[in-house]
């Protein structure tokens, strides 16, 4: 079976624990692909979050939520309302599946750790799918390398 | 009547302690949580409280060798990975939380998600059937220090919630609190103990 054909972008390093403060996201430049997975990794916690998001821009610059994404408020997809990371989520995925057709260029998180008294580890990429011209070589995957295992035969 | 020594950290704590343990002949129980296992040692208390990941790393070779000599070790239940990251998956009870946020409110029936480790301790005591609760070495953080805004934001909304979702429990703060306190006792120095202990 043929591996997908994916691209990985860093978004949020796993640098160092945070509290009260709004992480650092790298954008997302989604030029050339058709569906991105946004995800959002809690590390070791104490406090809970206190916003969380995905957010999109023509330019880079000036950025708004994207419907659908803000965590607390819309509805995840078993259909209940979705919950932020509370201080009991270590070690958790927040996973957010975008259809890029009709959105804007570039994505990037909004998230706000609690205002705790330890602090909130947590990293963040994206995987691109679907693209237009595939990636061909590691690096324009997003790899710094990339092993393969072939079907057992 | 079912007491409990809920010990935090702050200064005043060992003589506090020392003089509860003096002049109050029910033998109270005691809960503490991150540096309290130290106020206590060589001595321990009947239950130790840990969760936060700097605290788990700090003292989870001192709570097992308090485990070791009866010491009921407490956290929060977590991913078996996060335990595992934490040191704490040899721990004898694993709370269960509701999800959410920090609160502001202690509640019957359930946990809440607080900011102060002693406050867990608290909740725990109250869960337990306390009928007496003595609250020693949480004054809180002083003005000077950054995280005095928790103290008035989070500690005394908490303590005074616990007072007024358990009107049967007698409070005993004892010390200097660095927040506004209602519907409890406050003993400012261990001398004015005796009457409450002999009550």
């Amino acid at each position: 079976m043929q591996a997908p054909v994916c691209k990985l972008v860093s978004m949020i390093g796993p640098d160092a624990v945070v509290d009260n403060t709004t992480w650092t996201s790298s954008a997302v430049d989604c030029r050339g692909y058709n569906h991105a997975r946004l995800v959002f990794y809690v590390g070791a916690t104490d406090i809970a979050l206190s916003a969380l998001s995905v957010q999109e821009s023509d330019n880079d610059s000036d950025y708004s939520d994207v419907d659908g994404t803000v965590v607390g408020t819309d509805i995840a997809l078993d259909g209940s309302a979705s919950d932020l990371p509370s201080a009991t989520d270590d070690d958790k995925f927040w996973v957010f599946d975008i259809a890029l057709q009709g959105r804007k260029r570039y994505l990037k998180f909004a998230a706000t750790a609690g205002d705790g008294t330890t602090g909130t580890y947590a990293a963040a990429w994206a995987e691109l799918y679907r693209p237009d011209i595939a990636p061909n070589t590691t690096a324009e995957m997003g790899a710094a390398e990339h092993l393969n295992v072939p079907e057992y035969a | 009547m079912v007491e409990w020594i809920v010990l935090g950290s702050s200064a005043s704590a060992p003589q506090f302690l020392r003089a509860i343990r003096a002049q109050d002949a029910s033998s109270p129980r005691t809960i503490t949580t991150n540096v309290g296992l130290w106020l206590l040692w060589p001595d321990v208390p009947d239950v130790y409280f840990l969760t936060d990941h700097v605290a788990c790393r700090q003292y989870r070779e001192l709570a097992y060798e308090a485990q070791a000599r009866g010491t009921r070790l407490v956290t929060m239940r977590r991913d078996r990975s996060a335990l595992q990251k934490r040191g704490v998956e040899r721990f004898d009870e694993f709370l269960e939380f509701d999800h959410g946020g920090s609160q502001t409110r202690l509640r019957r029936g359930s946990y809440g998600h607080v900011i102060f480790s002693g406050m867990y301790c608290l909740q725990y005591a109250l869960h337990s059937g306390a009928s007496r609760v003595y609250l020693v070495g949480m004054e809180g953080y002083p003005r000077q220090d950054s995280r005095h805004h928790h103290s008035k934001q989070h500690l005394g909304p908490l303590i005074n919630s616990a007072a007024e979702e358990w009107p049967e429990v007698e409070f005993v703060f004892c010390g200097e609190p660095q927040f506004e306190l209602r519907g409890m006792t406050i003993i400012k120095t261990p001398g004015e103990l005796q009457c409450v202990c002999e009550c």
